[in-house]
Protein backbone atom coordinates (compact mmCIF):
# COMPACT_ATOMS: atom_id res chain seq x y z
CA UNK A 1 0.00 0.00 0.00
CA UNK A 2 1.34 3.39 -0.52
CA UNK A 3 0.84 6.09 2.11
CA UNK A 4 1.01 9.55 0.73
CA UNK A 5 1.80 11.97 3.26
CA UNK A 6 2.34 15.68 3.52
CA UNK A 7 5.65 17.98 4.49
CA UNK A 8 5.52 21.10 5.88
CA UNK A 9 8.04 23.87 6.67
CA UNK A 10 5.17 25.60 9.33
CA UNK A 11 7.87 25.52 12.03
CA UNK A 12 10.74 26.82 10.08
CA UNK A 13 8.67 29.70 8.17
CA UNK A 14 7.00 30.84 11.71
CA UNK A 15 10.38 31.03 13.37
CA UNK A 16 11.59 32.60 10.70
CA UNK A 17 8.87 35.40 11.16
CA UNK A 18 9.30 35.65 14.96
CA UNK A 19 5.81 34.24 15.57
CA UNK A 20 4.71 32.42 18.47
CA UNK A 21 2.69 29.58 17.84
CA UNK A 22 -0.95 31.14 19.74
CA UNK A 23 0.00 34.49 17.43
CA UNK A 24 0.15 32.08 14.16
CA UNK A 25 -3.23 30.22 15.30
CA UNK A 26 -4.98 33.52 16.15
CA UNK A 27 -4.19 34.91 12.48
CA UNK A 28 -5.61 31.82 10.63
CA UNK A 29 -8.50 31.33 13.69
CA UNK A 30 -7.08 28.06 14.56
CA UNK A 31 -6.36 26.75 17.82
CA UNK A 32 -2.74 26.43 19.00
CA UNK A 33 -3.20 22.73 19.28
CA UNK A 34 -3.93 23.02 15.21
CA UNK A 35 -0.70 24.60 14.60
CA UNK A 36 1.13 22.40 16.92
CA UNK A 37 -0.44 18.93 15.37
CA UNK A 38 0.44 20.60 12.24
CA UNK A 39 3.83 21.34 12.83
CA UNK A 40 4.71 17.95 14.17
CA UNK A 41 3.44 16.27 10.87
CA UNK A 42 0.51 14.80 12.62
CA UNK A 43 -2.43 16.86 10.99
CA UNK A 44 -3.22 18.01 7.29
CA UNK A 45 -5.08 21.02 6.83
CA UNK A 46 -7.53 22.33 4.41
CA UNK A 47 -6.38 23.65 1.44
CA UNK A 48 -8.22 26.88 2.19
CA UNK A 49 -6.11 26.67 5.81
CA UNK A 50 -2.87 26.06 3.64
CA UNK A 51 -3.73 29.19 1.88
CA UNK A 52 -3.88 31.05 4.64
CA UNK A 53 -0.98 30.20 6.27
CA UNK A 54 0.58 30.59 3.29
CA UNK A 55 -0.31 34.05 2.75
CA UNK A 56 0.65 34.70 6.98
CA UNK A 57 3.82 33.21 6.67
CA UNK A 58 4.91 35.46 3.57
CA UNK A 59 5.26 32.11 0.94
CA UNK A 60 4.06 30.53 -1.57
CA UNK A 61 1.81 27.19 -0.52
CA UNK A 62 4.16 25.10 -2.78
CA UNK A 63 7.07 25.63 -0.35
CA UNK A 64 5.40 25.54 2.84
CA UNK A 65 3.57 22.38 2.10
CA UNK A 66 4.54 18.94 -0.47
CA UNK A 67 3.66 15.72 -0.78
CA UNK A 68 5.66 13.61 1.18
CA UNK A 69 8.71 11.36 0.90
CA UNK A 70 11.88 11.48 2.93
CA UNK A 71 14.51 14.46 3.54
CA UNK A 72 15.56 14.38 0.33
CA UNK A 73 12.27 15.99 -1.57
CA UNK A 74 12.52 18.31 1.88
CA UNK A 75 15.68 19.62 1.36
CA UNK A 76 14.71 20.50 -2.32
CA UNK A 77 12.64 23.40 -1.29
CA UNK B 1 -10.52 19.01 25.06
CA UNK B 2 -11.85 20.50 28.64
CA UNK B 3 -14.98 21.47 26.81
CA UNK B 4 -16.13 17.94 25.72
CA UNK B 5 -14.54 16.33 28.70
CA UNK B 6 -16.94 18.59 30.73
CA UNK B 7 -19.83 17.90 28.41
CA UNK B 8 -19.81 14.10 28.46
CA UNK B 9 -19.02 13.95 32.16
CA UNK B 10 -21.88 16.29 32.62
CA UNK B 11 -24.48 13.93 30.26
CA UNK B 12 -22.92 11.32 31.33
CA UNK B 13 -23.89 12.71 34.97
CA UNK B 14 -27.17 13.30 33.76
CA UNK B 15 -28.24 10.74 32.43
CA UNK B 16 -27.07 8.42 35.35
CA UNK B 17 -29.43 10.61 37.45
CA UNK B 18 -32.42 9.99 35.17
CA UNK B 19 -31.89 6.13 35.06
CA UNK B 20 -31.92 6.61 38.92
CA UNK B 21 -34.94 8.55 39.06
CA UNK B 22 -36.89 6.33 36.58
CA UNK B 23 -35.77 3.19 38.33
CA UNK B 24 -37.23 4.57 41.05
CA UNK B 25 -40.28 6.28 39.83
CA UNK B 26 -40.88 2.58 37.86
CA UNK B 27 -40.99 1.01 41.80
CA UNK B 28 -43.15 3.29 43.46
CA UNK B 29 -45.58 4.45 40.95
CA UNK B 30 -49.03 3.20 39.57
CA UNK B 31 -51.74 3.78 37.34
CA UNK B 32 -54.99 2.23 38.07
CA UNK B 33 -57.27 1.27 35.82
CA UNK B 34 -60.59 3.28 38.01
CA UNK B 35 -57.76 6.39 36.45
CA UNK B 36 -56.49 7.61 39.77
CA UNK B 37 -52.74 7.32 39.51
CA UNK B 38 -49.86 8.02 41.55
CA UNK B 39 -46.17 9.41 40.21
CA UNK B 40 -42.73 9.36 42.91
CA UNK B 41 -39.47 10.27 41.41
CA UNK B 42 -37.93 10.14 44.88
CA UNK B 43 -34.67 11.46 45.92
CA UNK B 44 -33.18 10.86 42.59
CA UNK B 45 -35.57 13.33 41.22
CA UNK B 46 -34.13 15.94 42.83
CA UNK B 47 -30.77 15.26 42.33
CA UNK B 48 -31.88 15.19 38.28
CA UNK B 49 -33.29 18.39 38.74
CA UNK B 50 -30.37 20.07 40.69
CA UNK B 51 -27.77 18.77 38.33
CA UNK B 52 -30.07 19.54 35.61
CA UNK B 53 -29.53 23.47 36.94
CA UNK B 54 -26.10 22.88 37.66
CA UNK B 55 -24.49 21.95 34.63
CA UNK B 56 -27.09 24.38 32.55
CA UNK B 57 -24.89 26.79 34.14
CA UNK B 58 -21.90 25.90 33.81
CA UNK B 59 -22.52 25.07 30.14
CA UNK B 60 -23.31 28.72 30.10
CA UNK B 61 -20.32 29.94 32.23
CA UNK B 62 -18.34 27.55 29.61
CA UNK B 63 -19.38 29.31 26.80
CA UNK B 64 -18.68 32.70 27.87
CA UNK B 65 -15.28 31.29 28.83
CA UNK B 66 -14.04 29.17 25.94
CA UNK B 67 -15.56 30.84 22.82
CA UNK B 68 -15.37 27.46 20.28
CA UNK B 69 -18.48 26.21 23.28
CA UNK B 70 -21.46 26.71 21.65
CA UNK B 71 -24.42 25.52 24.71
CA UNK B 72 -26.54 24.95 21.29
CA UNK B 73 -24.20 22.32 19.52
CA UNK B 74 -22.90 21.19 22.69
CA UNK B 75 -20.28 18.38 22.58
CA UNK B 76 -19.85 18.64 18.66
CA UNK B 77 -18.75 22.18 19.52
CA UNK B 78 -15.18 22.92 17.32
CA UNK B 79 -12.62 25.68 17.24
CA UNK B 80 -11.74 24.77 14.04
CA UNK B 81 -11.48 22.46 11.00
CA UNK B 82 -9.09 20.11 12.71
CA UNK B 83 -11.64 19.87 15.71
CA UNK B 84 -14.61 19.56 13.52
CA UNK B 85 -12.98 16.13 11.85
CA UNK B 86 -11.89 14.79 15.53
CA UNK B 87 -15.55 15.03 16.23
CA UNK B 88 -16.54 13.53 13.41
CA UNK B 89 -14.57 10.88 13.67
CA UNK B 90 -15.22 10.62 17.76
CA UNK B 91 -18.97 10.37 16.42
CA UNK B 92 -18.59 7.62 13.97
CA UNK B 93 -16.85 5.31 17.09
CA UNK B 94 -20.32 6.45 18.97
CA UNK B 95 -22.18 5.44 16.61
CA UNK B 96 -20.79 2.14 15.73
CA UNK B 97 -20.84 1.30 19.68
CA UNK B 98 -24.53 2.41 20.54
CA UNK B 99 -26.08 0.82 17.49
CA UNK B 100 -23.79 -2.58 18.36
CA UNK B 101 -25.06 -2.35 22.10
CA UNK B 102 -28.66 -1.52 20.72
CA UNK B 103 -29.05 -5.10 18.45
CA UNK B 104 -27.83 -6.92 21.39
CA UNK B 105 -30.26 -5.36 23.94
CA UNK B 106 -32.72 -5.74 20.61
CA UNK B 107 -32.68 -9.27 21.23
CA UNK B 108 -31.29 -9.45 25.02
CA UNK B 109 -34.39 -7.62 26.52
CA UNK B 110 -37.00 -10.31 24.83
CA UNK B 111 -34.39 -13.16 26.55
CA UNK B 112 -34.15 -11.25 29.76
CA UNK B 113 -37.61 -10.91 29.86
CA UNK B 114 -38.08 -14.42 30.18
CA UNK B 115 -35.41 -14.50 32.98
CA UNK B 116 -37.47 -12.36 34.93
CA UNK B 117 -40.80 -14.44 34.81
CA UNK B 118 -43.82 -12.53 36.94
CA UNK B 119 -41.10 -9.98 38.05
CA UNK B 120 -42.57 -7.24 36.30
CA UNK B 121 -41.41 -4.42 37.95
CA UNK B 122 -37.67 -5.94 38.33
CA UNK B 123 -37.84 -6.53 33.98
CA UNK B 124 -38.67 -2.81 33.35
CA UNK B 125 -36.19 -1.33 36.05
CA UNK B 126 -33.71 -3.71 34.12
CA UNK B 127 -34.94 -2.40 30.72
CA UNK B 128 -34.25 1.47 32.43
CA UNK B 129 -30.77 0.47 33.08
CA UNK B 130 -30.21 -0.80 29.91
CA UNK B 131 -30.88 2.00 27.81
CA UNK B 132 -29.38 4.72 30.94
CA UNK B 133 -26.41 2.52 30.34
CA UNK B 134 -26.23 2.31 26.70
CA UNK B 135 -26.48 6.15 26.45
CA UNK B 136 -23.65 6.95 29.23
CA UNK B 137 -21.68 4.60 27.26
CA UNK B 138 -22.25 6.80 23.71
CA UNK B 139 -21.30 9.33 26.12
CA UNK B 140 -18.22 7.81 26.94
CA UNK B 141 -17.45 6.58 23.82
CA UNK B 142 -17.29 9.83 21.92
CA UNK B 143 -14.91 11.75 24.94
CA UNK B 144 -12.59 8.44 24.40
CA UNK B 145 -12.55 8.68 20.99
CA UNK B 146 -12.41 12.42 20.95
CA UNK B 147 -9.50 12.60 23.33
CA UNK B 148 -7.78 9.79 21.19
CA UNK B 149 -7.77 11.10 17.94
CA UNK B 150 -6.97 14.88 19.67
CA UNK B 151 -3.62 13.12 20.71
CA UNK B 152 -3.04 11.59 17.81
CA UNK B 153 -3.60 13.64 15.44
Amino acid sequence: MIIIFINNNVLERRKRLGLTQAQLASSVNVTRRTIISMEKGKYTPSLLLALQLAKVLETDINNLFWLGGGESEKSNH
Amino acid sequence: MKKVIIEQIGNGILVGLGTCMLVFMVANSHWDVNGTSSFQFGPFGILFLAWLIVFGIIRLGLSKLDQSYHTGEGELSAGDERERKISQRALGWTYRVVFTLLIIELFGVPVMSIGFGSRLVLFRQAVVVVIGSTLIIGFLTYLVGWIYYDITE
